[in-house]
């Protein structure tokens, strides 16, 4: 009975590990084939230029969610006040909205005529703050969630004690909720910065220009087709996948010499 | 030194209800599981402030005074160390502002009569039950605290080992010279340490005194909770 | 838990409703979710898939409803995008189409035949214009002869779509270098775009050709001019301010209520009259596709691999017929009567009767 169950497993795990690999290796496994436009495309500098501006945008998003979202995290996993479902389905909503339409109600917000751009003397629109606010958007519920879910895994003992030892409330956060909890983070902020460099739909409509990597890719393939597309795509794969890996092993390596130590 | 409780705090449908006072010594609150032991230390402890009433440490009141202001030794159920922190880390948490060789010198000294001097480079997941109570009490302890509040601080050790720990504890409250008040649901620990019990059920301090006046207690309540005694004797009449 | 849920449905259905008015254009997902649902019920109907161009997203779901009335068992299913996404969802995604509409009937030919398609009915015609809101700049001064004047002032922002992506695109672009010919005045199309973009007409041989760079290339001063991929993008922009005028069909700006400017019958692209004069101007795509000026006229055509061929003659009768040309007309696209086909003898006999040769 048992090896059946094994069995079954393994079977049911390996569709779904093939159903996402399979189109991710067959994307750079065709473009392998085409090495003369895959070595063009590596030596195209509006590539190179789309792909740093997209981690860099990305980068920028992810370091305003964890400065204002971690707060939200460490209260919402904390405490308990009126409203704080109310606020939790907030924090949710991104991830339920159609990305087109979360574009167009930041526009009506940043936009020059916004209720907010029309104030701002930064310039949203077609620019690096929108494209940054659109990729905050999306990928700050992915932040919040991973922090709460790290606040929450603290014994709030710990903090109690860490009271009565004479430490006050900031003074915990910083060294006990923080450091125990920055696993967590850490994780949270990889996966909302991911979510921050795939996002076309959301950025497309704030910011068509400068041109982040998947508008790019868009946009090469509406004007060329698929084989011009296709290695912007391939190296933008290739490239996410190894600062993936790095950014997981450092992550992981983390928790290893810790609880070895 | 002395601590007077009069206090209400209400919890849902839980409502805590004590009247109670100690002069030092060791002190045991004896109560079946949720009988609001916890809550009771962490209302002294100033982590939890009571919705009416007061607590006076020492004849100050304390009741508006945060945690950190109370100048009370905590040690919470499975002790609660910081995982992040080796013992020494751990130990020195709660002497923040003191110069640096004045810290080390306290650290060690508490270590030092605690038995615990070579563990201090250790991290907390890798000590055994006894050794970890008494990182607990050692990072307690070297903050002079006015009273030690211990929940429950033997609930998951093994017979031997408690009854190691408990001559440990003992030796705490009379080599540090600090009031101990330690809660339990366990009988056996309530009659071994304490000076004084007291019986709290239900929220409420029901009964107090030595153990041969609770065992003649007229509460209900208390008769029933403490009818283990049947099975000591019936384990003495068998040894 | 059960609360929170909930809570982030209900919130995200209040966001929705907020916006749902202004997003019309969501490419690539135009068939809604209404359709499914009826479709899972009665599982024996027949899906017809039309994919068409943005421009005639309106029209589109006018036919669709007169065809599911006129065959309750077939269901219409509609996909918008750009023209020439719209084709290569066929030739390169490998996706089943049983009609593909284009805002330019030259696309068929060139991408489709032969392998996809041997035949395109050219059946509307369209015109651009420049389209503007009541809280445009300069609203109630802006007239058929005056526009470029207007466009030119510094503090006024105009759009248009990408030339590399779409027609209506590269059409403006037409229209704006036609005006330079029109009103004899060589520096309209240097003030409006020229100057704020990388885009240029240089002369060639008696023809002024736009050589368009890569599209991430454009570089458009972004605060004089709003490019998106396609026209239909370009509604959020003026809805939400961002800009006051842009370049798009006659039948996009009445079936969205925008105001409009009509502009000579010279420049605007819709007579077949001054289709010599038109043909004076040349857009270079970066792919290296060369498209002339020529009046614009859709088309329409069957894939070889269609799935519900019958079915797909069916609706395109209906376009053509005189009901679709009733319909188009409302809808501010002119219908072209009769309309026209490039390879009668490629046609179905259920065609061609509705149709003459061009």
């Amino acid at each position: 009975m048992k090896l059946y169950f094994s069995i079954f497993l393994a079977l049911l795990s390996s569709v779904i590990v093939v159903f996402i690999m399979l189109p991710i290796a067959a994307t750079i496994g065709l473009q392998f084939q085409d090495s003369e436009a895959f070595a063009s495309a590596l030596s195209d500098e509006a590539v190179w230029k789309s792909i740093l501006l997209t981690y860099y945008a990305a980068l920028l998003s992810t370091l305003i969610a964890v400065v204002f979202g971690t707060p939200l995290a460490y209260i919402l996993a904390r405490y308990s006040f009126p409203g704080r479902s109310f606020v939790e389905g907030i924090v949710d909503v991104p991830v339920v909205i159609p990305h087109t339409v979360a574009g167009i109600a930041l526009l009506v917000v940043f936009g020059s005529n916004g209720l907010i751009g029309k104030f701002s003397p930064v310039k949203f629109v077609d620019a690096l703050p929108g494209i940054v606010v659109a990729m905050l958007f999306v990928s700050v519920p992915l932040y919040i969630n991973a922090a709460k879910e790290g606040f929450a895994s603290i014994d709030v003992r710990l903090e109690h004690v860490a009271r009565t030892l004479g430490s006050s409330p900031p003074r915990v956060f910083f060294t006990i909720s923080l450091p125990l909890a920055i696993r967590h983070m850490a994780a949270g902020s990889i996966m909302a910065w991911a979510r921050a460099i795939s996002e076309f739909g959301a950025v497309v409509v704030i910011a068509y220009y400068p041109m982040i990597a998947p508008t790019l890719i868009y946009e090469r393939y509406l004007s060329s087709g698929l084989s011009a597309a296709r290695p912007v795509a391939v190296i933008l794969i290739l490239l996410s996948l190894l600062v993936f890996v790095v950014l997981r092993v450092l992550v992981r390596g983390g928790n290893v010499s810790e609880s070895e130590s | 030194m002395s601590l007077k409780v009069r206090a209400e705090k209400k919890l849902g449908k839980f409502s805590l209800d004590v009247d109670f006072s100690m002069e030092g010594g060791y002190c045991v609150v004896l109560g079946p599981t949720g009988a609001g032991k916890s809550l009771f230390l962490e209302l002294i402890a100033g982590i939890i402030r009571p919705d009416r009433g007061w607590v006076r440490i020492n004849g100050q009141d304390v009741t508006k005074l945060p945690p950190e202001r109370r100048s009370v030794g905590f040690v919470p159920q499975d002790y609660a160390l910081f995982p992040h922190m080796n013992v020494y880390r751990n130990i020195a948490y709660g002497l923040r502002g003191l110069e640096k060789g004045e810290m080390d010198r306290r650290v060690k000294e508490v270590a030092k009569k605690l038995g615990i001097s070579h563990l201090l480079d250790r991290n907390p997941r890798t000590l055994s039950g006894g050794e970890k109570q008494r990182v607990a009490l050692a990072r307690a302890l070297v903050i002079q605290p006015r009273i030690m509040l211990l929940d429950e601080p033997l609930s998951a050790v093994d017979l031997r080992t408690k009854e190691k720990l408990m001559d440990e504890l003992k030796f705490v409250q009379s080599e540090f010279e600090v009031p101990v008040l330690h809660v339990t649901h366990d009988l056996i620990e309530a009659a071994l340490l304490a000076d004084e019990i007291a019986v709290m059920m239900d929220g409420r301090i029901v009964e107090r005194g030595e153990l041969r006046k609770l065992f003649s207690s007229k509460n209900e309540k208390v008769a029933e909770f403490l009818s283990a005694r049947n099975l000591f004797e019936k384990l003495s009449s068998l040894l | 838990m059960k609360v929170k849920i909930m809570l982030t449905i209900l919130l995200a259905f209040l966001i929705l409703g907020c916006t749902s008015q202004t997003d019309q254009t969501d490419h690539d997902k135009a068939t809604t979710s209404t359709h499914t649902a009826t479709q899972t019920v009665e599982q024996q109907k027949v899906v017809l898939k039309v994919f068409h161009a943005g421009s005639l997203t309106e029209p589109m779901k006018a036919f669709k409803e007169a065809f599911e009335k006129k065959y309750p068992n077939v269901e219409v299913q509609t996909e918008a995008a750009g023209s020439a996404a719209t084709i290569r969802k066929v030739t390169e995604l490998g996706r089943v189409a049983d009609v593909i509409a284009s805002a330019d009937y030259s696309l068929i030919p060139k991408m489709m035949y032969p392998e996809y398609a041997n035949w395109t009915i050219m059946f509307a015609k369209n015109q651009i214009v420049i389209a503007y809101t009541d809280s445009s700049k300069y609203a109630d001064e802006i007239n058929s002869q005056n526009w470029y004047q207007i466009l030119r002032r510094p503090d006024v922002k105009f759009g248009f779509s990408n030339p590399n992506d779409d027609p209506c695109g590269y059409r403006s672009q037409m229209v704006i270098q036609l005006a330079e010919l029109y009103y004899n005045d060589s520096t309209i199309y240097d003030d409006l775009v020229a100057k704020h973009s990388n885009l240029k007409f240089v002369e060639e041989n008696g023809t002024y050709v736009l050589r368009m760079p890569k599209s991430e290339d454009i570089n458009p001063d972004t605060s004089k001019l709003m490019i998106r991929s396609m026209e239909m993008e370009l509604i959020h922009g003026i809805e939400s301010g961002e800009i006051d005028y842009f370049f798009i069909y006659r039948s996009v700006a009445q079936q969205h209520g925008f105001k409009y400017v009509e502009l000579p019958l010279q420049i605007d692209l819709s007579s077949t009259k001054y289709a010599d004069f038109y043909s004076k101007v040349k857009v270079v795509l970066s792919n290296g596709k060369e498209v002339v000026g020529k009046p614009i006229v859709y088309g329409i055509t069957i894939p070889k691999n269609a799935e519900h061929r019958d079915y797909a003659e069916k609706f395109v009768k209906l376009i053509i017929s005189e009901e679709g040309q009733k319909i188009l007309d409302q809808l501010g696209q002119p219908p072209i009567v009769p309309a026209r086909a490039d390879s009668i003898e490629n046609l179905s006999e259920s065609l061609r009767g509705y149709v003459s040769e061009t």
